[in-house]
């Protein structure tokens, strides 16, 4: 043990053996690899702030997973006003209006706590009284006051245009109108609703939400609403693939160059070593020692790397963030820093590995 | 001499590995650029008009009422009022356009394999791509769950047709104006950009020029946004541009890429795998050691012997180069057939980057012709 350390260090500390060269690639390629998810994970975070807060969403409460045909008996729904600040039930009905197919949603009183910000007109919804999204209202040019006949399962209803609603969701393109009434109007309906729509409180709670709809309703009640995480998820699945696979590429130019810079040193070195050997040096001595002289290569240049990696990602994140105007920040984790950067570790030490392995025989007669 | 076939196949083998890294770098980087400027339209000839203050055309806010105006001008034979939306369906990046379809029709010939086109009183139907309905098993009558991005809102619509125009688009949703409006959080009034047939007398700058002076025009056919369009707001911050030169206008400005950073890129790449470059070109000469001691010894001079290896040498990097090619066919068909890489909805197509890959190899050429003159007097 004691001659492969001394030959291992008289290897290192030889010119010929090029052992700056080498950390320094190990190192540059490691932080390489950091700032390349360094920068992915930062733009993660600033679009993740720059997404809605989840508190402006509604929930919609489905029989299902889905709000397509979901249709169960409404109980009335006793709920927590911390977590929840309105429930509207809400049933979707077909009307033709002028030889249009178009949508009628059925809801009660509830409505204007939610949208009251955004009626223009009567806020009430009595038998036969609709409000009008403005889309609807623009293409049909309604009035306020109007009466208007909709056709409702081939049963012709008249209604009473008393507002209209501007509210920049869907139901700018929907009739509303009471549900008290629609359920009246079709005994076949009676109690019946498509879903409910949930407007949560500012604290938003989903667990608390989802546990509050199953103790109501019943366990085969989901929530449906416009998901962040499922949106982070979808944005940055293809780049974080492609970064994968672009460091994967790092690690095999990190094997190939173990992988060179063995077979070429042992060249560079073979007279040294055959002194050795012909002072009693045994020759797995020799290739143990090339194999413990690569794993202090990589191990300096792998420790080098991360502190290089982590000092100059910083920077250059912030450098990148004042050229496009965004709050890029530099916020390292585990995975990021360990996992793909000791891919180049392996890679590295496996080069010089397999370099032995292939070349045994000709590095043998090459020193002999 | 003859040289020794097997060790330049080895040494071949290993420049060709070597290859990888830049050569996929470019791949990634430049596919990626060219699926982000192709994204306001397939269709390089065609204006878009869009707000000067906007980081990019998709995020860009103009009232609709600016139609009356595009419309008037002398040389303009179509203008179509679009918004752009990211939205997510059925987890799917999914990119909803909403257009007024009695305009956009003007510039691209939709053809409805299933189902019917967009009418004027389809208030919550849509029309999906061809390739995106393939990708999703999107049927007509469908009810599809659309969640807005950068909004909280969540829309139900029914799938009315499925199109065909054989571009991007066959990948996207189109819906009526105001639908995308409300996923995008915009008033009903308000577009992303319009899009502008033009005459061939007609450039971005004239167009410019022309619309300052530009008297409105009342939309007198029945068309969406004759009901959408509200007050008729002055405004005068807009920008024309060729619809891939805005694009590559907000890289440059914005994120600062462009065909040369690419290249810089390279330079980088190639930097730092210089040492890998020289330890195969060392390596290289130790294999042929033996054949320049013979040359020496015959007589020959350093000039011969150099010619003999630096023609080696060209034998090992053509060979490589092909086996490289070799590699990127197969990767590019394997990424495009099986990967489906996704950016904001749209699929990266990869193609061979040959501009790109030309000058990578004269560099590697140069340098490790650089590196074979300089250590060939050392070993």
């Amino acid at each position: 043990m004691k001659y492969v350390l001394y030959l291992c260090r008289k290897k290192l500390l030889a010119k010929e053996n090029r052992t700056f060269l080498s950390i320094l690639s190990v190192a540059l390629i490691t932080s390489i690899q950091i700032f390349n998810y360094g920068l992915i994970t930062s733009l993660e975070n600033y679009f993740s702030n720059s997404l809605y807060s989840p508190d402006q969403s509604f929930i919609y409460v489905v029989n299902g997973t889905s709000l397509d045909n979901s249709s169960f008996t409404y109980k009335s729904f006793i709920y927590n006003e911390s977590s929840i600040k309105a429930v509207l039930p809400i049933l979707l009905l077909q009307a033709k209006y002028n030889s249009s197919n178009l949508e009628l949603r059925a809801t009660d009183a509830d409505f204007f706590k939610v949208f009251s910000y955004a009626i223009t007109g009567d806020q009430k919804l009595g038998n036969n009284d609709l409000i009008v999204g403005i889309i609807l209202a623009k293409l049909f040019n309604l009035t306020i006051g109007e009466h208007i006949t909709l056709d409702l399962k081939s049963k012709k209803e008249n209604f009473t245009i008393v507002a209209f609603l501007n509210s920049h969701t869907s139901f700018d393109y929907a009739f509303v109108t009471s549900i008290d009434f629609i359920w009246s109007l079709f005994p076949e309906y009676e109690n019946k609703v498509s879903y409910l729509l949930i407007q949560p409180s500012p604290s938003l709670n989903l667990t608390d939400i989802s546990q509050q709809i199953k103790s109501n309703l019943g366990k085969e009640f989901n929530i449906v609403y416009n998901d962040r995480n499922k949106i982070l998820n979808q944005v940055f699945q293809s780049p974080i693939y492609a970064l994968n696979l672009w460091s994967s590429l790092l690690n095999v130019t990190i094997f190939l160059l173990a992988f060179m810079i063995t077979l070429n040193n042992i060249r560079r070195m073979r007279s040294y070593m055959a002194l050795l050997m012909s002072l009693g040096m045994r020759k797995i001595h020799i290739f143990s020692s090339i194999l413990i002289e690569n794993l202090i290569i990589t191990s300096i240049g792998y420790l080098f790397g991360l502190v290089l990696g982590i000092m100059t990602s910083s920077s250059l994140i912030k450098g990148i963030s004042a050229i496009v105007e965004a709050p890029l920040a530099f916020n390292p984790n585990y995975f990021m820093i360990f996992f793909p950067s000791s891919l180049n570790f392996i890679g590295f030490l496996a080069g010089a590995g397999v370099a032995l392995l292939i070349f045994r025989r000709r590095i043998t007669v090459m020193i002999e | 001499m003859r040289y020794p076939v097997l060790k330049f196949l080895t040494i071949a083998i290993i420049l060709s590995l070597y290859f990888l890294l830049p050569v996929f770098s470019t791949l990634i980087v430049q596919d990626t650029y060219n699926a982000l400027i192709s994204y306001i339209s397939p269709n390089p000839s065609d204006i878009i008009v869009y707000d000067i203050n906007a980081k990019t055309p998709a995020t860009s806010r103009l009232p609709l009422s600016l139609y009356t105006r595009l419309i008037s001008i002398d040389g303009v034979e179509a203008v179509s009022p679009e918004t752009i939306v990211f939205t997510l369906v059925e987890n799917n990046l999914v990119i909803a356009r909403g257009i007024d379809i009695t305009q956009f029709t003007k510039f691209y010939d939709l053809k409805i394999v299933d189902g019917n086109n967009l009418t004027l009183n389809d208030t919550d139907s849509v029309l999906v791509g061809l390739n995106l309905a393939k990708k999703l098993g999107i049927n007509i009558g469908k009810m599809l769950t659309i969640a807005g991005i950068g909004t909280s809102e969540l829309l139900e619509v029914k799938v009315k047709g499925i199109f065909e125009v054989n571009n991007e688009y066959d990948e996207e949703i189109l819906m009526p104006l105001f639908l995308a409006n409300i996923l995008g959080g915009l008033p009903n009034d308000y577009v992303s950009y319009f899009r502008v047939k033009v005459n061939s007398n007609l450039n971005p700058s004239i167009l410019y020029e022309r619309f300052q002076n530009a008297t409105p025009t009342k939309v007198q056919d029945n068309t969406l946004l004759r009901y959408l369009i509200g007050a008729n707001v002055n405004y005068g911050l807009i920008k024309a541009s060729q619809s891939y030169s805005s694009m590559e206008e907000f890289l440059i400005k914005q994120l600062s890429i462009s065909q040369y950073t690419i290249i810089g890129f390279l330079v980088v790449i190639i930097a730092l795998t210089a040492l890998l470059l020289r330890n195969i070109v060392e390596y290289y000469l130790n294999e042929m050691k033996l054949a320049k001691k013979i040359m020496k010894l015959l007589g020959a001079k350093r000039k011969k012997i150099l010619n003999y290896l630096i023609s080696g040498w060209l034998i090992i990097f053509i060979f490589a180069l092909i086996l490289s090619s070799f590699y990127i066919y197969i990767a590019i068909y394997v990424f495009n057939n099986f990967a489906n890489l996704y950016l904001f909805g749209h699929l990266i197509i990869f193609s061979i980057p040959t501009y790109e890959f030309g000058v990578l190899s004269f560099v590697i050429l140069f340098l490790s012709l650089v590196f074979l003159y300089y250590d060939e007097r050392k070993l």
